[in-house]
């Protein structure tokens, strides 16, 4: 899995690839973006390319949601579409995380 | 010898008599005694019950009344210890009496030194241990019969069936009877009832049950691996006559012999065909009318006689139908007063109940028959088994598929592909969109679950996904080999985040309209989802969704 990432205004907006993020590559999505998250502080996470997310892939937002936290920084998600917004309303993750439309919102919501 | 003193207890209402006892009693070397005495008959009844002593002497007049009445009193009132009979004068009369009224012996006054006391009380006790093991040993065959029983001969009914539901109650009395039943499954559409009775009770009954049991097993293997060429199952004459040909000769030279009712039920034809081997009639409730009626077959019971033709009988039945099986103990329940429960009250009881499910039914009719015969009219074990035929619109699915998959992560998008394929190109009408995306999440969740908690990560497993439309339902249905996963034991998720994993059943029970857990007559874990599709009025079930959606 490799991810592309790219920094705007000391934002790094990861691109996470699709179109499934379920148990069969969770894992791998935690340990690949996991180095992406030491490095920088403030992340977002666009998930346009995603057209379904289970728990597992959930699971392992939060463990970066947490990762960020616990050194000072932050996670925003962009790109969210319905079917995914559906699983992360259904357990209520939608209020805790904040979701944006595009990347240039999220970045723009570091200010 | 002793590791305490023997406890007696002397019923004696002449104080010389008293004293006489006790010099003896005291004369006793190597054996020590404590006495109790008491002079009258109700004194002496009183301690009697007591059952505070190992051993009582009992003086034939005790006033107005005898030690004969006392011990029958005693032994009726739970007295446990050995009586022994202490009287003036040789009668043989009294001597009978006593024994017949339960005396461990009879002594006669005047004619009792020491010694010969001593052995009597010796003797008494003995006795009085060899009964208690016998006593044991009997209890204890009870109980390894009604194991058999519980464990073998009456197990649990199919809990998954789809054209039909069925309900069973057994309550054992204390004497076990040979009762069993049995169920065999084909397909979706097929299974058969098994009913059966073997003559007499205890362990012996129990066993021939079971062999009964495991030879209609046998006989069912055997056939159906033989008919397979010509594209058929075995019929219920062709089975009860294979079970009849292995097991008469031994049923004869065991004289025993067992009624049998095998039936099988074809949900598709809406047909069961049965033999009837002497058992009790089945009652088959016709829902569209309401009538009840009585089916009977023409067949003696396996091990009557050698070359017996078994016949099939047809019966149809329409949807809600139901059928109930039976042991003679339910019929032929006694009230007080000698009257039988009866067919006639059963099938009253049952036209008056219909509407029940099949296991309050069942319940039903046995708590019918006992309140019927009273705690004490009930010799035999009561059981009863209740098929409930599916309503019209349940049971039979417009469109089936199924697919099978190893045990990885990797099909889970094969799977959700197909729930997705499914929902939209075969349940009709096609499922919302919405609908669907949550069917899909429910499946993939449940297949999440079982590859990390019922195979715990082992990939070459298998598992299966079948999936069914219904005129207001899809339903998907999911099996499995792993270990057993209940998902009412799953605590509730953390919804501020806090912890990464727990979503799965939570996920589950907010996407479908109706989730169940169970093992399958196989051992296989099934999960069965149902979507409803939703009507116009039931809008109003969004009330039940997450409360912020905003």
């Amino acid at each position: 899995m490799a991810l592309k990432t790219h920094v705007i205004d000391g934002v790094t907006v990861v691109t996470v690839p699709g179109p499934n993020l379920d148990s069969g590559n969770a894992d791998e999505f935690r340990t690949e973006v996991a180095p992406i998250l030491a490095q920088s502080g403030k992340v977002v996470f666009d998930l346009g390319e995603l057209e379904f997310v289970d728990s597992s892939g959930l699971g392992s937002f939060l463990t970066c949601l947490r990762q960020l936290n616990a050194t000072g920084g932050d996670l925003k998600l962009c790109r969210m579409r319905k079917q995914v917004r559906t699983l992360f309303e259904l357990v209520r993750m939608h209020r805790v995380f904040e979701i944006l439309g595009t990347p240039a919102e999220a970045v723009a919501a570091f200010k | 010898m002793q590791d305490r003193p023997t406890r007696v207890l002397l019923i004696e209402d002449d104080p010389d008599d008293y004293a006489l006892t006790k010099d003896f009693l005291s004369d006793i070397e190597d054996d020590t005694y404590e006495m109790e005495w008491v002079s009258t008959f109700e004194t002496g009844l009183e301690a009697a019950q007591r059952n505070a002593h190992d051993v009582i002497l009992v003086d034939f007049r005790l006033g107005e009344r005898t030690g004969l009445e006392l011990i029958r009193e005693a032994l009726k009132a739970g007295c446990r210890a050995p009586v022994i009979f202490l009287t003036g004068q040789r009668d043989r009369e009294i001597d009978r009496a006593a024994m017949q009224a339960g005396a461990a012996d009879y002594l006669i006054k005047g004619r009792i030194d020491a010694s010969s006391l001593e052995r009597s009380i010796r003797y008494s006790l003995e006795r009085r241990r060899h009964m208690d093991a016998l006593e044991r040993a009997h209890a204890r065959e009870i109980e390894i019969g009604a194991r058999i029983q519980s464990t073998l001969l009456l197990t649990q009914p199919p809990a998954d069936l789809q054209g039909a539901k069925i309900g069973s109650v057994s309550l054992p009395s204390r004497k076990v009877d040979g009762d069993f039943w049995g169920f065999f499954r084909y397909d979706r559409d097929r299974f058969d009832v098994l009913v059966g009775d073997v003559m007499g009770k205890g362990v012996p009954a129990a066993l021939i049950a079971a062999a009964s049991k495991s030879q209609c097993q046998d006989a069912i293997r055997r056939l159906v691996l033989r008919l397979a060429e010509y594209g058929r199952l075995p019929d219920p004459e062709e089975i009860v006559s294979a079970v009849h040909f292995s097991m008469t000769k031994q049923l004869c030279a065991l004289d025993s012999f067992v009624t049998l009712c095998y039936a099988r039920f074809d949900t598709a034809k809406r047909e069961m065909l049965f033999v009837d081997a002497g058992h009790m009639r089945t009652v088959h409730y016709h829902a569209s009318t309401g009538a009840v009626s009585l089916l009977e077959g023409h067949n003696l019971p396996l091990g009557f006689a050698e070359h017996e033709m078994y016949a099939q009988c047809r019966q149809t039945f329409e949807p809600n139908d139901i059928f109930v099986f039976y042991s003679d103990g339910v019929t032929e329940a006694r009230a007080p007063d000698g009257e039988l429960y009866g067919v006639e009250r059963l099938q009253n009881l049952v036209r008056a109940n219909a509407d029940k499910d099949p296991d309050r039914l069942a319940d039903m009719v046995c708590d019918a028959a006992l309140a019927f015969a009273g705690p004490s009219g009930l010799s035999d074990d009561l059981t009863c088994l209740v098929v409930r035929m599916a309503a019209d619109d349940e049971g039979r699915p417009i469109y089936r598929a199924g697919m099978e998959v190893h045990s990885t992560p990797q099909e889970l998008d094969a799977m959700r592909r197909f729930v997705d394929w499914f929902c939209k190109e075969r349940a009709r009408p096609a499922l919302a969109e919405a609908e669907t995306n949550a069917l899909v999440l429910a499946v993939n969740e449940a297949a999440s679950n079982i590859l990390d908690h019922a195979y715990w990560g082992a990939r070459d497993r298998r598992l299966q996904l079948n999936m069914e439309a219904y005129p207001g339902s899809v339903v998907a249905e999911m099996s499995d080999w792993g270990q057993p996963f209940d998902h009412t034991t799953v605590e509730p998720p953390a919804f501020d985040g806090s912890r990464e994993g727990g979503f799965g059943v939570y996920i589950i029970s907010q996407c479908v309209d109706d989730f169940r857990y169970y093992r399958d007559d196989l051992g296989r874990n099934c999960l069965r989802l149902v979507k409803r599709f939703r009507g116009a009025d039931e809008l109003g079930q969004d009330a039940n969704a997450p409360a912020d959606l905003s």
